[in-house]
């Protein structure tokens, strides 16, 4: 199944950084030598075996966008699943870049109705303080500029986990078979007495589904910006009366981005990162391989369970993973 | 015996001191907080200046206490003789031009020779990730060689040495170092930077690992119990078939100590990464409210955990990692159940200090330990002048059975009492394979029976960083502070000494094993690391109680401790 990702902003916005980062595995500080992005670079991102992303990653450059919005209009918004629309939070030219955003929605609307559209005002790390003011100033103005189409908006920054929640939000939009995922998840969180099951995927590391409720879902809009690198800032969505665990609600994308910087500092003595468990004194975890393009990690605050009681349960609920995502290992 | 009131801190610790020097904007404060503050190396830009000299202590295997000092201070400047340093590090930019630091440092140099001739001298070459690989190493071997050309051409008279009755350069000098409290070196000049002067260079940047391992090494040369260290990693590593072994302070992602084999920094940056790794897990991401009180500790003693009533099972011939649990503190808020179970006898006396106790007081408890002491304090005694560690652990067991019968046994195997809290120690294991194998190989091959490629660095916490202010007051004490207060005394009587002391590091044991070993002798590797554990506890309370002061009558009295600097 493929799905065609439109990644669209101004220029010098961020976009092929980001996916550089997301896709590419490559460390935030490597993405300094892109050069500009001439015209349209495609790339196809195998995503959970059997879905192909095919990212549409458009050079902002003016000339570029011209042309988009014209002679290309029908080639680039046609058959369109998502579109990204990246803002540059320190941007002098607000006024020029919500022109073309509202001329590719437009686009976007008449050729691919159905597409879900993200908004990401990127590099809040530049921000001066107060940075959640500055984000919801800006959510407003992006609001108002967008109409009646559905948009979610997030602040991200290649420098911390803030990234990896908004295209985990957005890669989830993609999987078919998002709530069936959820409800497996669910049953290997009742074998292992676990808080949380979460499922990633491989190569990006972006969460794919979990076992808990919606309400702390990985997947929802921050309502402020989620970019202090130093010590997280809470969201103001308050976890629901239900959740009695009340966990950081930044977890998922600050393990996400947790594994990865530690799966690149492996890879420059090559090797490669392949499971680990942890015995905290506030948990105990067990990040093992689920199925060739999945990673799981239970989670459970039993101090009585042991971790290779989880790999055991890991092991044993593979074979019903692979079934789910229709494919299977090697041989 | 110095007995300057700079010897001892605030607290009456005897601290080892670091000098951090440098010329302005070369990189000393950021180096002292990217090292102990946990600051990261992009938020160093907006540091300010430092206008004063400011002391900063870390806890570690040593407690330390670094000078940061502004790029202006000279050896005149600085207001205190150098001979209250240990270690002088001096920091330059790898692109400044060279002449003004390297005159800066060679002052400083001839101010040692004078007053502190065995003064460490550990250069960092620092902001390395300015230049070219090339460059880099260009720069460095040229400051090198400036600093070593400098010092051949400078004679080191110096006009004000107090005290002095013969000539600094006496030509028939020997090489050796009289230790009188000024610090005449009576070696020339030549002998001086040639055969005496330990110099070391370090090409260095807070923007990857190189910082941490030269500091790594400048702690490693002020450790004295470091042959101890490296002993007991040595045979952790030929027990357990591990390739290699550190033992890490995990805040500051610094080695205490590895085993004999050469340090590869390749496998130091993996470590370190994995560190770093495990220490943001660590906090708090996963903690959970409605957890379980076990679940809700973080190894603090402030935290609203109820004393566990249990103590470790003590078998008649216990194993060595049981025995020393001996030495241990027991709940010290003795449990109304059982008067038989004896208080905390970590409270008595060690031998270093030569007392024995008569009676034994845990301050809270309400029951006589009579059995129990005459048992404990030729334990502590043992331990404090045993030399080798390996015996240590055996010395303790003839003085089992006597607590043993006092103990009731525990639930859990895993689990170790000390003060009234459970004595879990977090650990975890990192798997890695070669990147050269297909992704699922280890799939593949686990289920065909196939042993598993690659390493797995297995980590275990050794000690608990715990605040403890080891101090004893007789009326009721806290249950807080007895946490590893294995030899440090209390007593009955309110004029009793007590003692203050810096906290317990937090230190890491980073293993590196073949999976394959991991997987099939998991069990093995975890009991070894149950002596490491011990052994180091006990270097490190040693080291703690070595470096307290006595407080008497609410008053800190000398250090007890000799010429420790």
């Amino acid at each position: 199944m493929k799905k065609k990702v439109l990644l669209m902003g101004a220029s010098g916005s961020g976009k092929t950084s980001m996916r550089s980062l997301i896709f590419s595995n490559n460390p935030a500080s490597s993405t300094a030598r892109l050069g500009a992005t001439i015209d349209v670079e495609q790339n196809h991102v195998r995503f959970l075996g059997d879905l192909i992303l095919n990212l549409w990653d458009c050079g902002g450059q003016d000339a570029f966008m011209d042309s988009y919005l014209t002679t290309q209009r029908s080639t680039i918004f046609q058959h369109v699943g998502v579109m990204i629309y990246v803002f540059d939070a320190e941007t002098g030219q607000m006024n020029k870049d919500l022109e073309y955003y509202r001329d590719c929605l437009d686009g976007l609307t008449h050729y691919s109705p159905e597409a879900a559209v993200f908004l990401l005002v990127h590099k809040m790390d530049l921000v001066q303080e107060p940075k959640t003011t500055m984000f919801e100033k800006k959510r407003e103005v992006l609001q108002k500029a967008t109409g009646d189409v559905t948009i979610t908006v997030f602040g991200t920054s290649i420098y911390d986990e803030s990234l990896y929640r908004a295209w985990s939000s957005i890669v989830h939009t993609l999987i078919p078979n998002a709530a069936v995922l959820n409800k497996h998840l669910n049953i290997v969180a009742a074998a292992c007495s676990a808080t949380e099951v979460i499922l990633f995927e491989r190569t990006t590391f972006l969460v794919i589904a979990t076992s808990t409720s919606s309400t702390s879902s990985p997947f929802s809009s921050s309502t402020s910006s989620s970019t202090s690198i130093s010590s997280p800032t809470y969201t103001s969505s308050s976890p629901s009366a239900s959740d009695p665990h009340q966990m950081h609600p930044k977890r998922y994308e600050r393990t996400s981005e947790l594994i990865k910087a530690f799966k690149w500092s492996c890879s420059r003595v090559r090797e490669e990162f392949h499971s680990l468990e942890m015995d905290m004194y506030d948990f105990t975890a067990v990040l093992d391989e689920m199925t060739r393009n999945t990673y799981v990690m239970v989670v459970v605050h039993d101090p009585t369970i042991e971790t290779a009681a989880i790999k055991l349960n890991i092991r044993m609920a593979r074979k019903k993973f692979e079934e789910l995502q229709g494919d299977s290992i090697g041989a | 015996m110095m007995s300057h009131n700079y010897q001892t801190d605030l607290n009456g610790v005897s601290r080892t001191k670091i000098l951090l020097l440098g010329l302005r904007r070369s990189g000393k404060t950021s180096i002292q907080k990217v090292l102990f503050n946990a600051m990261t190396p992009k938020e160093t830009f907006y540091l300010d200046a430092t206008m004063r000299i400011v002391k900063h202590t870390y806890d570690t295997i040593i407690p330390l206490e670094i000078w940061d000092c502004p790029g202006n201070i000279t050896v005149e400047t600085l207001g205190v003789p150098l001979s209250v340093f240990s270690t002088l590090i001096f920091v330059i930019d790898i692109r400044d031009l060279y002449n003004q630091p390297i005159s800066r440092l060679v002052e400083f140099i001839i101010a040692a020779y004078h007053h502190n001739p065995s003064l460490h001298l550990e250069i960092f070459v620092h902001k390395a990730e300015k230049l070219q690989e090339d460059e880099k190493i260009e720069n460095y071997r040229q400051i090198n060689e400036r600093v070593v050309d400098r010092l051949m051409d400078v004679s080191p008279s110096f006009p004000n040495i107090p005290n002095s009755s013969s000539s600094l350069n006496t030509p028939s000098s020997s090489g050796t170092q009289m230790n009188n409290p000024n610090r005449l070196s009576y070696l020339n000049w030549q002998d001086f930077i040639e055969q005496q002067l330990l110099m070391n260079f370090h090409l260095t940047s807070i923007h990857d690992h190189s910082l941490h391992q030269a500091f790594s090494k400048v702690l490693q040369r002020l450790t004295d119990s470091l042959p101890y260290l490296e002993e007991l990693l040595n045979i952790y590593c030929a027990n357990s078939q591990a390739s290699k072994v550190f033992l890490f302070d995990a805040p500051s992602r610094l080695y205490v100590a590895s085993d004999a084999s050469p340090v590869d920094t390749a496998t130091y940056n993996l470590c370190c990464d994995n560190l770093a790794m495990i220490n943001a897990f660590g906090m708090g991401l996963y903690r959970s409210a409605c957890a379980s009180p076990v679940r809700r500790r973080r190894g603090n003693p402030e935290s609203s955990y109820p004393p566990n009533r249990e103590t470790s099972t003590l078998p008649a011939t216990p194993p060595p990692s049981a025995s020393s649990v001996n030495g241990e503190s027991l709940p010290s808020v003795s449990p109304p159940l059982s008067p038989s179970i004896p208080p905390t006898p970590s409270r008595k006396s060690t031998g270093t200090f030569g007392r024995s106790k008569s009676s034994m007081d845990t301050s809270n408890s309400s029951v006589s330990p009579s059995t129990v002491s005459p048992a404990t304090p030729s334990s502590s005694t043992a331990l404090a002048h045993t030399s080798t560690l390996s015996t240590v652990t055996m010395t303790k067991t003839p003085h089992v059975p006597s607590d043993a019968r006092a103990r009731a046994p525990s639930t859990s195997r895993k689990i170790r009492i000390q003060t009234g809290q459970d004595l879990f120690y977090p650990c975890g294991a990192t798997s890695l394979q070669p990147s050269s194998l297909p992704p699922s190989y280890s799939f593949l091959s686990s289920s065909a029976g196939i042993s598993v490629p690659g390493t797995t660095i297995v980590w275990h916490l050794v000690t608990t960083g715990e605040t403890s202010l080891i101090e004893e007051v007789s009326s009721a004490s806290t249950s807080t502070s007895d946490k590893n207060s294995r030899n440090i005394s209390s007593s009955t009587f309110l004029s009793a000494p007590s003692f203050t002391t810096y906290n317990n590091p937090t230190l890491m044991l980073l293993v590196l094993l073949p999976t394959a070993v991991w997987e099939s002798r998991r069990g093995l590797v975890e009991l070894n690391v149950i002596a490491v554990r011990e052994g180091v506890q006990e270097i490190v309370d040693l080291e703690r109680e070595g470096r307290a002061t006595k407080v008497v009558g609410g008053v800190p009295a000398l250090t007890l401790q000799s010429s420790r600097r």
